[in-house]
This record gives C-alpha cells, sequence and structure tokens, in this order.
C-alpha cells in the first residue's frame, strides 16, 4: 500500500491525554498526526472516569503520577478556562468511619501541605461537616477536606483539546487501528500499518491507553505492561442535584479505595468506581459489581436515592506493572516515546503530562519554532439559554433550530447538534457527549430516531447506516419496503 | 408566532387526553383555549400504534390508534382552539405562568387561567433496571422500535427478544413477527404478565410465541451490536435461581419493562405527586394540589386502555370549566388509601360531596376476588382480578353522606379473595 500521509510527529490515541499532547505540540511548527482506533476522542479510559481533578495531597512523593498532580490541578484550572471546558470546583472529603484513620488523614495533610496546598483541613467537628454535606452517614468521625479538588467532563475536555488542535493544524485519523511499526534507521522514520493505510512519522508518541504496551512491542519494547483493571459506575438521576455538595472518598488503604459520591458537572450523581482485574476489551456491568458499588456509596450517603439510577457503565484503568506512570522515551528506540500506564490520577495530570512530553521531544533534539497562526482559545457549542429568553431568542431569530428542542430530558436543541455534526459527531454517542442528547433519565427513548434523522440528513447518509459508536453498531438493519 | 399572551385555558399534550380536553372544552364554551404539543402533528403516541383494539367502549368499533386519533383530530379542525405543535413546554409555575419553546418563538411564556396536563409516559430504560452486561446497540425500548418500525419504516433487527409483557411488549413480539422477524420469546420476571389478556391470546397465543413468566435478561453481551443475552429463572421472591441461567442469541432485545408517567413539568410547578401511581395526587376532578391544574391521561398514571383516557380528559375539563366558573369550593380531606392488594387508587383525596369514580389497580392476580370499602359497607364480586386490567368503581355521593360528617377522614379499598369461594383449590 501507498504511504498515504507522512508526518514529523505521530500520536498513537486520541484520548484525553493523546489530544492535549497534539494540542500542546500543535503551538510549534511540526506536523502532527494523531491516529484513533474508535471513531471518535475519548472513547477508552476516557468516557467512563469519575471525572475527579484531585487537589494533589495523596501519594508517594517519589511516583511520577503523584509528583504531576498537584500542579495537574492549577494547570487543568488555567486550560479550562482558554478551552471552554466545563469545570466546577467543589472540593473533596476523604471520609473516615474509625478514629484509628486519623494518622492516615494527618499524613494526607502533611502530604498536600508539602506539595503546596494552602485550603487543606481535617474536619472532626460533625456539625461543621454535616454543613458541608448535611446527608453524609452519622458515622462518619472525621474528613480530609481539599478545597481544590474539582469535577470535570473528562470527554469533554477531550473534545475541547481535540476541536483545538485540529483548529490548530493536527490531523486525526479515526477508525484506524495501527497494526504494525517498523523503524527504517536509513530515513529514521517509522513505517506504521494501520487499518486505513500507511503512516510515515519521524517520532511516534504512543498514548494507546490499555493498548499501550502491545504498541511498545511493536518496536521491540516490552518493558512494561498494562492491566486493565475495570471500575463500574451507576449515575443518578438530576433530580437529586442538592442531595451532594462535594467528592466523597471512602479513607485510603481499605479496599475500597476509589468508590466515592459525586456530583457530575451537569448535575447527576455518580457512584463507583470498583476495582477488578478484566481483559483489555471487557466493558460489561456485572450484577456483583454494581452491588459492590451501591453498598459502598450507601456507607457514606445511607439516604441516597437508588431508584432514581438512570444508566451503569464500565471503564478501564490502564495500570502498569511499574506502579507508576511509564512516561519517556522507549528503551528500544529513542524517537519512540512511552505514555502509557496513565491510571488515576491520569486526569489531574493532563497537562503536567502533555508538558512534560514537550520536554522529552525537546530533548530528544527536536527543534520547535512558534506557531505563528496559532490560536489558544476553543468555544464550546453555544447551549439554548433557558435562563435568559431574549438572550435566548436573538439565537432563535438567527438560526431557528435554536427552538426546536430535540432532547427533552437535557433540553438540546437541533442547531446544537447541527453544530456537533459540523464539529466532527459521525454517531449518535458523538452526539451524546458533545451535547449531552440522550444522556438524561429516558436515555434517549424520545431523542433516538430524531438524532439519528438529523445525522441522516446533515451527513447524507441511509437511515439505516448511522451506528451507535461506529463499525457494526447499527440501529436499524434495513428499511421495510 | 403566538400573539395571544393570556388563555382562559391551556391544554399540555396533543395525545388522546389532550384532545378530548380540547373538544370538551370547546364544546363547553371557553372561550381561549390552546393546545400544545412537541410533535409535529397531533395524536401524540396513537400514530405509531397502528395494531386495533381502540375505541371499542367508546365507540363500539374496533379501530387503529391512527383511526381514533383522526376522530378527535377532524373534531379540533372544526373549532376554534389554537393548537401550537412542535412546541414543548419547559416550565410550569404555581401562578400557571406556561413557558414553552419553539423554531417561531423561542422561548416564550403565557398566562392560564386553568390548565390541563395531558403529558403521557416515559418507558423505563435498561439503566432503571440496573440491567448488567455490555452496551451495544441493538438494545431498545419496545416504543422506540415500534416508532422506527411503523413512522420510520425500519427493522431494527433479526433475532428478536421481548424483555416484559407489558402491552407494548406483546403488541410489538406481534408486529415484528409480521414483519418477518424471528421473535424467540417474551420473557417475564413475575409470575404473571401485566398486559390486557386479550393481548397475550392474540399477539402471542395466535403467532406461537412462548411467553416466559418468571425470567429475566440478567446479562447482555455485544461489543457493537447486541449478540446474546441470558436468561435466568428468578424465584418468588424475584431472586435468581442459582445455575438456571441460559444463553439466548439474538441481535435485538426489546424492553417491555414499565411505564413512568411524565411529571418534569408538573414537578416544576409543585403539583404533589403520589408514589404509588407516579402520578399527582387529584380529587374526582382530578385537580391536582395546585388548584386549577388538573391532571389527565397516562401523565395522572398508566392506563391499559385509550377510551379511558379520553373520558379522563373530558372529566378534568368539566372540573376546570366549573373551575373557571368559580363553582366548586368542598374541601377534599378524604384520603383514599390503597390496602390489600391495592398498588394505586384514582384519586387520592375525594370531598364526599360528589360522585366518585375510584380508579384502582391490582398489584397481584386474584381469582374469586372481591373489593371492599370498609368504611362505606361496599363490597363487589370480580371473577378475576388482573394487575393489567383497571377496576372501576363508581361511588355515588349519596353514600358517602354519612361518611364526610365522621371524623376518621380516611376511605381504604382493598381486594381481598373471596369468603364465600374460600381457597382456589
Amino acid at each position: 500500500m501507498k504511504t498515504y500521509i507522512s508526518k514529523d510527529i505521530a500520536v498513537i490515541g486520541a484520548g484525553i491525554i493523546g489530544c492535549a499532547i497534539a494540542r500542546e505540540l500543535s503551538r510549534f511548527d511540526k506536523s502532527v498526526v494523531v491516529i484513533e482506533k474508535e471513531t471518535d476522542v475519548g472513547w477508552g479510559t476516557t468516557k467512563a472516569n469519575s471525572g475527579i481533578l484531585h487537589a494533589g495531597y495523596a501519594g508517594d512523593e517519589n511516583k511520577l503520577r503523584f509528583k504531576l498532580s498537584y500542579r495537574g490541578n492549577a494547570l487543568f484550572k488555567k486550560y479550562a478556562e482558554e478551552l471552554e471546558i466545563p469545570i466546577k470546583n467543589i472540593g473533596s472529603l476523604v471520609n473516615i468511619f474509625d478514629k484509628s484513620f486519623m494518622s492516615t488523614l494527618e499524613n494526607l495533610r502533611l502530604q498536600g501541605i508539602r506539595n503546596g496546598l494552602r485550603k487543606i483541613e481535617i474536619i472532626t467537628d460533625r456539625d461543621k461537616l454535616r454543613n458541608i454535606e448535611p446527608n453524609l452517614s452519622n458515622l462518619v468521625e472525621a474528613a480530609l477536606y481539599a478545597k481544590e479538588a474539582c469535577i470535570v467532563e473528562p470527554y469533554g475536555a477531550a473534545i475541547a483539546l481535540f476541536e483545538n488542535s485540529k483548529q490548530n493544524g493536527v490531523d486525526f485519523i479515526f477508525n484506524s487501528q495501527v497494526t504494525s511499526i517498523h523503524y527504517d534507521r536509513s530515513s529514521k522514520s517509522f513505517n506504521m500499518k494501520t487499518s486505513k493505510g500507511d503512516i510515515r512519522a519521524r517520532y511516534v508518541i504512543n498514548v494507546a491507553g490499555v493498548y499501550a504496551d502491545e504498541v511498545s512491542k511493536m518496536v521491540g519494547d516490552d518493558s512494561y505492561n498494562i492491566q486493565s483493571v475495570k471500575g463500574q459506575y451507576l449515575l443518578l438521576d438530576k433530580v437529586n442535584n442538592s442531595f451532594i455538595n462535594s467528592i466523597n472518598f471512602h479513607p485510603p488503604g481499605s479496599k475500597t479505595i476509589g468508590i466515592l459520591v459525586t456530583p457530575t458537572i451537569d448535575g447527576n450523581i455518580i457512584i463507583g468506581p470498583n476495582y477488578e482485574d478484566s481483559s483489555k476489551d471487557d466493558l460489561s456491568t456485572t450484577r456483583e459489581g454494581m452491588g459492590e458499588v451501591r453498598q459502598k456509596a450507601l456507607e457514606l450517603f445511607p439516604s441516597l436515592p437508588l431508584y432514581t439510577v438512570i444508566t451503569n457503565f464500565a471503564g478501564l484503568r490502564a495500570v502498569s506493572n511499574t506502579g507508576d506512570f511509564v512516561i519517556g522515551l522507549s528503551p528500544a528506540n529513542d524517537r519512540f516515546i512511552n505514555v502509557a500506564g496513565i491510571q488515576s490520577p491520569g486526569l489531574t495530570c493532563t497537562f503536567t503530562i502533555s508538558e512534560l512530553v514537550f520536554e522529552i521531544l525537546k530533548d530528544v533534539g527536536i527543534k520547535f519554532q512558534k506557531n505563528r497562526k496559532f490560536v489558544p482559545v476553543r468555544q464550546k457549542i453555544k447551549r439554548i439559554n433557558l435562563n435568559n429568553f431574549s438572550e435566548n431568542n436573538e439565537l432563535v431569530r438567527n438560526n431557528k433550530l435554536y427552538g426546536e428542542i430535540v432532547c427533552r430530558c437535557e433540553k438540546v436543541t437541533e442547531a446544537e447538534i447541527v453544530e456537533a455534526i459540523k464539529r466532527g459527531s459521525t454517531t449518535v454517542d458523538g452526539i451524546k457527549f458533545r451535547t449531552r442528547a440522550g444522556m438524561g433519565r429516558c436515555q434517549g427513548g424520545y431523542c433516538t430516531f430524531k438524532v439519528i434523522n438529523i445525522l441522516s440528513r446533515e451527513l447524507n447518509m441511509p437511515f439505516e447506516c448511522v451506528t451507535k459508536n461506529g463499525d457494526g453498531s447499527y440501529f436499524a438493519r434495513n428499511r421495510m419496503i | 408566532m403566538l400573539k395571544e399572551r393570556n388563555f382562559d385555558l391551556v391544554i399540555v399534550g396533543g395525545g388522546p387526553a389532550g384532545m378530548a380536553s380540547a373538544i370538551r372544552a370547546y364544546e363547553l364554551g371557553v372561550k381561549n383555549i390552546l393546545l400544545v404539543d412537541r410533535n409535529p402533528f397531533l395524536g401524540g403516541i396513537l400514530p405509531q400504534c397502528i395494531h386495533s383494539g381502540f375505541g371499542l367502549k367508546i365507540f363500539k368499533k374496533d379501530l387503529t390508534g391512527p383511526e381514533y386519533a383522526q376522530i378527535f383530530i377532524n373534531k379540533i379542525k372544526s373549532t376554534n382552539v389554537d393548537v401550537m405543535l412542535d412546541t414543548i413546554v419547559l416550565n410550569i409555575d404555581r401562578r400557571k405562568n406556561v413557558t414553552f419553546s419553539n423554531k417561531n418563538d423561542g422561548i416564550k411564556s403565557i398566562k392560564a387561567k386553568a390548565i390541563v396536563l395531558a403529558l403521557g409516559c416515559r418507558e423505563r430504560t435498561r439503566g432503571s433496571i440496573n440491567m448488567p452486561g455490555d452496551r451495544p446497540s441493538g438494545v431498545f425500548t419496545a416504543g422506540l422500535v415500534q416508532r422506527m418500525v411503523n413512522i420510520e419504516g425500519y427493522l431494527p433487527g433479526e433475532d428478536v427478544v421481548v424483555l416484559g409483557s407489558g402491552d407494548i411488549g406483546l403488541i410489538m413480539a406481534r408486529r415484528l413477527k409480521l414483519e418477518g422477524c424471528n421473535v424467540i420469546g417474551v420473557y417475564e420476571l413475575m409470575p404473571f404478565s401485566s398486559g390486557l389478556n386479550r393481548n397475550i391470546v392474540q399477539c402471542l397465543d395466535d403467532f406461537n410465541i412462548p411467553l416466559m413468566l418468571s425470567h429475566t435478561v440478567t446479562r447482555i453481551y455485544g461489543k457493537r451490536r447486541l449478540e446474546a443475552v441470558e436468561i435466568s429463572k428468578v424465584d418468588k421472591d424475584l431472586n435468581i435461581v442459582p445455575a438456571s441461567s441460559f444463553e439466548v442469541s439474538c441481535d435485538t432485545l426489546l424492553l417491555s419493562v414499565g411505564l413512568i408517567p411524565e411529571n418534569e413539568v408538573s414537578k416544576a410547578a409543585g403539583v404533589e405527586l403520589d408514589e404509588n401511581s407516579g402520578g399527582p395526587i387529584v380529587d374526582e376532578n382530578l385537580e391536582s394540589s395546585i388548584e386549577g391544574i388538573f391532571v389527565c391521561g397516562n401523565s395522572l398514571f398508566v392506563n391499559d386502555l385509550v377510551d379511558n383516557v379520553t373520558d379522563d380528559g373530558y372529566i378534568a375539563v368539566d372540573s376546570a370549566v366549573r373551575f373557571l366558573n368559580n363553582k366548586d369550593d368542598y374541601r377534599r380531606n378524604i384520603d383514599i388509601i390503597p390496602g390489600k392488594n391495592v398498588a394505586y387508587i384514582i384519586p387520592q383525596k375525594i370531598s364526599g360531596y360528589s360522585d366518585v369514580i375510584f380508579r384502582i389497580r391490582a398489584k397481584f392476580p386474584a381469582k374469586n376476588a372481591y373489593i371492599e370499602i370498609p368504611e362505606i359497607g361496599f363490597k363487589r364480586k370480580e371473577k378475576f382480578v388482573l394487575p393489567g386490567e383497571l377496576i372501576f368503581i363508581k361511588v355515588g355521593k349519596e353514600k358517602l353522606e354519612g361518611f364526610k360528617l365522621s371524623n376518621k377522614k380516611i376511605i381504604t379499598i382493598n381486594i381481598k379473595e373471596s369468603e364465600r369461594y374460600g381457597c382456589d383449590c
């Protein structure tokens, strides 16, 4: 097959980290391509994620994943503003049920202060705790309160980074899985075979999530392994949006580490994830897993309205056998950079990782010149404005489709869906993650066929060719007549 | 563009309940009537219900959904009722300001003197029943598939499993069989069907589609499109029977696992809801806890027959007209309590000053049963009681005469096995 694309740098994987790296590189003059096996951005670990920006108090100072997290929090806030990434600073509580865990909380607090955190305290006064979180279990003895913790929309962040990178000249190739990589010593470049043809690049950045170790092996690098670790979640309806105010964790060290109860950026409540080794393509939920999540959530919030659950899903953590992020030049090839094992708190570290990768590329000897046309800002899709009628009706006057509500649960208009398609959505799930159409309590029961019809019209493809999330995931088998 | 800003009566929802309301209001001489619907057509869910069985009670005819709807659409066309289509009502407040959005007006508020909520219902989803497994395409609510097949003209797949024996599930099992799909079976969690008996006979038995009671789907398999489901037996407490699971290959799963009255707008207005029925708490006039806001159709409770929905539309408007004429100021302070084997009762509150129709939903099937209202000495025999078939009891106001003077303001309704017939052995 003929090489059909040739770039300076190829990024394998369009998750949030891959997109952040692409966006960082788009500030400069090098040509960049991002190769993604899925139909859209952020469909791996990014989309089924707790959506938490940790304050940056946790863990071992010697581990990269903890070193990067404190500044990661601050950087994320800065970029969120530039790129209109949905973010909310609501603070987090690590709740303990047993006073014997006090020393654990104190160690975390001290670690936080060493990292530079100021707004961090241990609350033992029940009234004060009740003030922050009125529905928290009475059995909670104390909590570590870190005000810097935020909730974000992780897939929203990936989409923002994708759009801004694209605007600044990065190429994205979707539905394209890398099947082999050959390094050619004479031309000092990589030839990658993908399901969509060959791609040549002088440098490769491997951000392939749970599959990163398999991609590394393609260049003879077996220095690490990735175990995928599944986490199951339940999402509750929005009716409870006054129920909970902050991110609530179980104490670390107990086997339930990780199961949290938090509001989402859109006003739902999310509970999960549990922790179970799994195969790399296993995104199934189980009765047992959901039961564990429910039970642990109820320990924190005994009156949690679990009857309002609207959906369940699972995500995969990419956990490396080194116990840390694997970021750096591959021992097998000094033009191949691994960005692997990005487990918790990976989301928090998004922009410290992308900075670090840029530093590595400079160290390798790439001479970067500024991209003069770089545009740092990106605007999110303009939403219907339910609070200001006259402002909203200005939108409707310019574009009638702003008056047509397609998703009644989340109040998404046809104008927003058409705009999402213009920005790259080609599937019903793609529309969902960009606009929230189908994410509400009826889970698309009302709007799915409307969205299919809009996709079919805008992309000029038959109804039965519209898919949920790419090849094979069709809705309609055939037309009846 | 809507010019008028004030209406005597605003009806939200243009399905059978809303259409009946609009026609009755016109006939009773209400001046300014506005009927709003989010669809581009009137009829609500009826246009996609192309099967027959509609109108047997009211018209003594066996009509299809579109035929039944058309009778009312034609009547509305002959009135001066303002019909606003493609319009979604976003909010209603206590003072009866109605906020809506459409392509012509954008977001706009109007003021109503009285409101009829005829909002319909929505389907329960996979998520709301906590069904585990993968998340492929091919898992649909039955109503969505009904829309896809009957309106859009597309078949969802080839090998179909139906979970839940509610009426839509039964109707769609037959519909897909008629279109050449392989309908493998209908699986029902409960030991009885929640659908109408006639639908079990006409949709399943007549088409050799098996109905498996006390079975449910316990896992979904499939990466992109559904590949198989795991089905398990459940015991009488609905717990999964160990080692009873088996896999069924299929590319389509239809969920008919219950309907939920739509009440987002009612809730926003501050209308009190009944946990049991899922709809607003109403009195014998179908008036909600907010004066001048009336409720009918599936947003009040999930009906089994459209004829009943139409009747309730009339009742709601008769009451709304009395309200507009300030003729009625009784206090509704008698509480109606679901007793033995009763899931819910409409109305939940009455005054005792007028005749009442109790609409009673049984929890479990019962044979040789009787309905009992001990407080007023009422008793009626019922050979069969089924959760899928609503029980109506009309109680004249004279029966309530003595009761309204007593201090005890509670009426209980029970469904009991007959004393005379004893057990059904």
